[in-house]
């Protein structure tokens, strides 16, 4: 089978003998993978090669999202599906339409992700920390969050003037992604 | 570029050109080739003390007898002991991690062809990880994690061994940060904003 990308839960305890990983990815002998986190949210986009067999055993599991093979199918019919296995993940997903494909889809996704890493390697702290949802508003988010969460932005070269106290979590993760601009963000080989 | 070859007497801690940030244990020497010292505890960090380095920069190591969870490393917090760092072989595969904030989190695993003489190298350019094993690039992923630090060595387990380090600055490097990009510069951004 050609490379294939999955959204993955994440074990581990961050441990140096027990790493934070993608789930089943470590369990596969010799096989190479990719993996891209969400900060310190519990999920991986991962990049692997599998054999059908591997493949039909991961998807198996109900934790797994597999991405269609075709990122460049438009996700037409499947959008609301992919709404919602984007959202239950934390990964706001509300901008998804019809005519949108999955590449361009993940790379918004992957840019989420990655501004997600940037605070917690810039701030050491995760985004939905307890009692923390999409529908979180700025001005509701501990004053410490605040300015880490603009510290990081920053750190990336993002504009954050246009956020407010009244922009949500959702909001302001989407707009972060979006300035990631016309780079490729690269997993494994594969281009987003 | 920096190098060491590590042919001096013994010394423990290895001192000289190289530092061990407040927190972390000791690297070593030991005949003429660069130990992990035997004590100490995760991490064991070791960081070029005597040039100063971009953000994009590199990191690499002849290997001796090849572990899994040390090697070069790039990005280093000299205070938050964070970091970058390609391990070695075990049984044809090599893995990229990251250190932050005192956890560890796999960002690949490669499957490989390395020998005990290969060498091993880690680059960063701005949030591009490229790894390489005898010259060859074994692979290549995109992290923001850590945006700049210093080169040396990080290992998360006291068996590490190697010897003829190079780091450096990677010169010419594109940069790797995103640019800022309004949503009038992009097309459809305007358009997908009004969604939520």
């Amino acid at each position: 089978m050609a490379k294939r990308l999955y959204i993955v839960p994440k074990i581990g305890t961050g441990t140096g003998d027990d790493a934070f990983r993608p789930k089943y990815f470590a369990n596969l002998d010799g096989v190479a993978w990719s993996a891209m986190d969400y900060g310190l949210e519990p999920h991986f986009l991962v990049a692997s090669e599998l054999t059908t067999d591997q493949h039909n055993a991961l998807v198996a599991n109900a934790d797994v999202i597999a991405v269609p093979a075709n990122l460049d199918a438009q996700v037409g019919t499947n959008r609301d599906a992919v709404v919602d296995a984007l959202e239950t993940l934390n990964v706001p997903a509300g901008w998804v339409t019809t005519t949108m494909t999955y590449r361009k889809i993940l790379k918004i996704v992957a840019a989420i992700m990655l501004f997600a890493q940037r605070l917690h390697g810039h701030g050491g702290i995760r985004i939905f920390g307890s009692g923390i949802t999409l529908a979180t508003k700025f001005n509701q988010l501990p004053a410490a969050t605040r300015t880490k969460l603009i510290g990081a932005a920053q750190s990336m070269n993002f504009d954050t003037s246009s956020l407010s106290g009244t922009s949500t979590i959702r909001q302001i993760l989407k707009e972060m992604a979006d300035q990631w601009g016309v780079k490729d963000i690269k997993l494994g080989g594969i281009a987003l | 570029m920096s190098t060491d070859d590590f042919n001096r007497s013994n010394a423990d801690p290895i001192g000289g050109n190289w530092t061990t940030p407040s927190g972390a244990s000791t690297f070593r020497i030991v005949s003429n080739s660069f130990h992990t010292t035997s004590s100490g505890s995760d991490p064991w960090i070791a960081y070029w003390n005597a040039d100063t380095f971009d953000a994009d920069q590199y990191s690499q190591f002849g290997v001796l007898p090849a572990i899994d969870k040390g090697g070069p490393a790039v990005r280093i917090g000299t205070s938050t002991l964070n970091g970058y760092m390609y391990t070695l072989r075990q049984t044809n595969l090599t893995r990229l991690y990251k250190r932050i904030s005192g956890s560890y989190t796999q960002i690949a695993a490669y499957t490989d062809t390395a020998t005990t003489t290969s060498v091993f190298k880690i680059s960063a350019v701005g949030s591009t990880l490229t790894v390489y094993i005898g010259g060859s690039q074994v692979g290549q992923e995109t992290d923001t994690a850590l945006e700049d630090g210093v080169v040396g060595a990080m290992s998360s387990t006291s068996a590490a061994n190697w010897d003829n380090w190079e780091g450096g600055n990677v010169e010419g490097a594109a940069a790797g940060q995103p640019t800022i990009k309004r949503w009038g510069g992009i097309p459809g951004m305007a358009i997908n904003r009004g969604v939520w």
